[in-house]
């Protein structure tokens, strides 16, 4: 019997044994329409969070839900954290470049230059003037990779 | 070993709780695993599928007949598993998934893990873990660090409605 901890702290929850492999899980994942779903399941255990930060699941993710808009979301930088980047809820119809609409404006790149399949490259204003910080930023959401490149 | 002309047209499948099921090979063989079997002319008498129990068998059995029985017309196929797997239970899909991978039912497979994911979509955590018998590894302190990075995702989540 796999002891249990319930999310509610429910007691003597009834585990089915999991027989279901690594392998069968993270193609079902794959098949997951949103992004939304996939990123609350990294909160199961440690190990569908490794799962699901694995890129095999995540191009996959690409491929699929390519065509579902609306569960997109972007990154903010938080400043002088180790913390790397939190999700904002990001509205979206049709994108194009200069036209996105983002709920909270991320904190110091909240500048939009483009977008391609997902994939946001942001700039900060600040750049221009301090230099530690011009970065641009590259995240795709749906891949939930950034990186940040020295301009 | 089959003989070039007597290849025969039905097979025995045989479950891992001993049920035997009679298929015909043009259908059996949407199983890769059976197909090989066939081919290695190991198909002769009864064909032990070792990880398949009885009722799984007999479901995966009603796809091979219903699915190869329509035209190749890839709409009316994928209406037909749609329908096929439109009543069935969270843990009857999980049977399935497994039966489908060892028998190497790509289609089938496809059909399956998409479904369960459907099933997924809007669910918690906690239902997830009931149903996959996953163990929450994660101290509380990890937990919450981790759903407070990904916060949104939990709005619009459904009750569990497995208790």
């Amino acid at each position: 019997m796999v002891h249990y901890y319930g999310i509610h702290g429910t007691e003597s929850e009834k585990i089915i044994p999991s027989n279901i492999p690594p392998e069968i899980i993270e193609i079902i994942l794959s098949k997951l329409s949103y992004a939304k779903s996939l990123l609350r399941f990294k909160t199961v255990s440690k190990s569908w969070n490794t799962l699901i930060s694995n890129s095999f699941i995540h191009s996959n993710h690409l491929q699929s839900s390519d065509n579902s808009p609306g569960n997109l979301f972007l990154s903010t930088d938080t400043y002088g954290t180790d913390r790397g980047f939190t999700l904002v809820k990001f509205e979206v119809g049709n994108i194009h470049s200069g036209e996105i609409s983002v709920e909270n404006i991320p904190n110091g790149y909240d500048r939009i230059l483009c977008e391609c399949n997902g994939l946001l490259l942001l700039t900060s204003i600040y750049g221009e003037k301090l230099e530690k910080s011009a970065y641009n930023v590259h995240y795709n959401p749906k891949k939930d990779i950034e990186c940040k490149t020295k301009l | 070993m089959a003989a070039e002309t007597g290849t025969p047209t039905t097979l025995t499948l045989k479950s891992n709780d001993d049920e035997l099921f009679s298929v015909a090979e043009s259908a059996a063989i949407l199983s890769v695993t059976i197909r090989n079997m066939v081919e290695d002319g190991c198909a002769g008498g009864v064909i032990p599928l070792d990880n398949v129990d009885g009722k799984t068998l007999a479901s995966v059995i009603t796809y091979m007949n219903g699915i190869s029985a329509i035209p190749a017309d890839e709409e009316k196929k994928k209406s037909y598993r749609d329908k096929f797997l439109s009543d069935k239970d969270f843990e009857t899909l999980a049977d399935m998934v497994l039966a489908a991978n060892y028998l190497n039912m790509s289609c089938l497979m496809d059909a399956v893990s998409a479904k369960i994911a459907q099933v997924m979509e809007k669910k918690s955590v906690g239902w997830v873990r009931r149903k996959f018998g996953i163990e929450n590894d994660y101290t509380p302190e990890e937990e919450a660090a981790v759903k407070e990075e990904h916060k949104w995702t939990f709005e619009g989540v459904e009750t569990d409605d497995d208790n």
